[in-house]
């Protein structure tokens, strides 16, 4: 339980909330953060007929109608029916799995603030609680996508060793990558709300410029900056490095990777605590 | 001053909250960008509360009363710590559980007993002691079978004995009430009286927004009138639910003592 006759102080002086006390009240209820993110997933489909299903047909949908331009009208990589053809796919289908991860906690994150006005309004807790919450839910509609992706990672033949397990280092990066945009697009969110709007495009755009449906090697040296412009851009290096191309990933890229991931979770969190205040009035 | 006390639960200091609203409801980028260089025009200054000097000592009852738009419900919000206050202080002794809006933190598309897993959690209840508590609650709000429904299938009366319910089965130390015996049937709020009760026990502090005058005579330990943001007096429960009755002119009708 609680612990009881702590002294909490409210001061107009106070532009911020204190930081440490801060953390350990949204650590205390990180597990609350967490099962919220469980039934929201779950309430989410509960009246289509595939339910939970959705959350992998989404992102598997998109890889086939990419697959289709690329391969069928485009007529690149191979044909449908041979090697070729089905190593594109699982190509798209990796990149795309893990794309929707990021874009989905950044969109769900940017609306969870405004859109959780009876939270805000009406309970004490502290409301980094939701963003998190977004970016979990996020992240478990990821994972099962994540088993799916390796069933054809297997068909595909794609290389199969001990650098599957920087898969695991990958993805923490852009957890945490992710939870910072996702507290910077919550607070932005709340003085403007057009920013929920844009997002669709802004995050389809985004998807062209990162090496998702195509691979790194693809892009012309005159465009290389990108991949280290583009906050995600040397992450999905990485993933290709080592999911499509079987060795470990280039140390640069991992470096560069995290350190975007960090600014960007830092800077999202301080916008956010500086601003956390100001949500109640504004919503 | 906040008068001395040996053993406090809230002590509310000078507290202003002032509320900036501007007649573009929605801020959007446009206006924003509309706006550069022009100085904002169109700003409202709302004074919910003024200066406000309070203490509520550990095993009060506290019954709040005033007309529509006095700052009540704005008091309890500064004191729960989710509006922040403009100028002046609030210090709370303990954790406060709260019930601002009926049945507001509840997911719709979510059944009854998740979303009383969910109240648990964000009360800071482990897994185990929510499978103790889940029955208890729902056996308390008298929703049957609604149980396992999806919370927008209630009623609003069902709404109601959920939320109250939930947060009365929380052990809370300090309890911040918003208009919540309104909740159900004359059945139903005959228990939620006895309930309050029985938690008055083991609480330290509780704070009741309430239209029902008679709810605050025989409940609360002590009464505060609030108008326009003031407090216009505080003190004994039938010294001021008196002077308030006198003053909105009502007498002590049925009509005023309770809610219809």
């Amino acid at each position: 339980m609680a612990k009881k006759n702590r002294v909490k102080v409210y001061d107009a002086e106070a532009s911020m909330p204190d930081v440490g006390l801060y953390i350990s009240e949204t650590v205390t209820h990180l597990r609350f953060a967490f099962e919220k993110a469980k039934l929201d997933l779950r309430a989410v489909n509960k009246n289509t007929w595939l339910g939970q299903l959705w959350n992998v047909m989404n992102p598997l949908l998109l890889s086939l109608v990419y697959w289709l331009l690329i391969v069928v009208i485009l007529g690149s990589g191979g044909n449908i029916f041979d090697l070729e053809g089905v190593k594109v796919l699982t190509q798209i289908v990796g990149g795309l799995f893990l794309y929707r991860f990021v874009s989905t906690g950044l969109m769900s994150g940017s609306k969870s603030i405004v859109g959780g006005g009876g939270f805000v309004l009406n309970t004490r807790l502290p409301r980094l609680i939701l963003p998190l919450s977004a970016v979990c839910s996020a992240f478990l509609s990821f994972l099962p996508s994540l088993l799916l992706y390796f069933l054809f990672h297997i068909v595909s033949k794609y290389p199969i060793g001990l650098q599957l397990f920087w898969v695991v280092v990958i993805l923490a990066i852009l957890l945490v990558l992710t939870t910072g945009l996702a507290m910077a697009s919550a607070t932005a969110n709340v003085y403007f709300r057009d920013i929920a709007s844009f997002l669709p495009y802004v995050t389809r755009i985004w998807l062209y410029l990162t090496p998702v449906i195509y691979l790194y090697e693809e892009i012309p040296s005159s465009a290389k900056w990108l991949l280290y412009g583009n906050p995600i851009g040397a992450i999905f290096v990485a993933w290709q490095q080592v999911l499509f191309e079987g060795n470990n990933p280039d140390a640069k890229y991992l470096l560069v990777g995290s350190a975007w991931s960090f600014g960007l979770f830092v800077a999202g969190f301080f916008m956010f605590l500086r601003k956390e205040r100001d949500f109640a009035i504004r919503i | 001053m906040p008068s001395e006390s040996n053993d406090p639960a809230i002590v509310i200091h000078d507290l202003s909250v002032t509320y900036r609203t501007t007649l573009e409801k929605r801020p959007t980028l446009k206006s924003a960008l509309l706006r550069l260089g022009r100085p904002q025009q169109e700003v409202k200054m709302i004074e919910a509360l003024k200066c406000i000097d309070l203490t509520v000592n550990r095993g009060e009852f506290l019954g709040i009363i005033g007309h529509n738009g006095a700052g009540k419900s704005t008091l309890l919000r500064t004191i729960a710590g989710i509006l922040p206050p403009s100028t002046g202080k609030i210090s709370v002794y303990g954790d406060v559980t709260t019930m601002l809006s009926v049945g507001i933190g509840f997911n719709p598309e979510l059944t009854g007993k998740e979303n009383i897993r969910l109240s648990a959690l964000a009360n800071g209840y482990s897994n185990k002691e929510i499978f103790d508590k889940e029955d208890e609650i729902a056996e308390f709000s008298e929703l049957g079978d609604f149980i396992n429904y999806p919370m927008k299938t209630y009623s609003s009366g069902m709404h109601s004995r959920l939320g109250f319910s939930v947060v009365t089965h929380m052990d809370p130390d300090i309890l911040l009430i918003d208009e919540a015996l309104s909740a159900g049937d004359a059945s139903f709020r005959g228990k939620a009286a006895a309930r309050i009760q029985v938690m008055m026990e083991k609480a330290s502090a509780i704070l009741l927004v309430s239209h029902g005058l008679a709810t605050i005579t025989e409940m609360a330990t002590k009464c505060l009138w609030l108008d326009h943001g003031s407090v216009k007096g505080v003190g004994p429960c039938d010294e001021i639910v008196g002077a308030y009755r006198d003053s909105v002119n009502v007498g002590n009708s049925a009509i005023a003592s309770e809610e219809i």
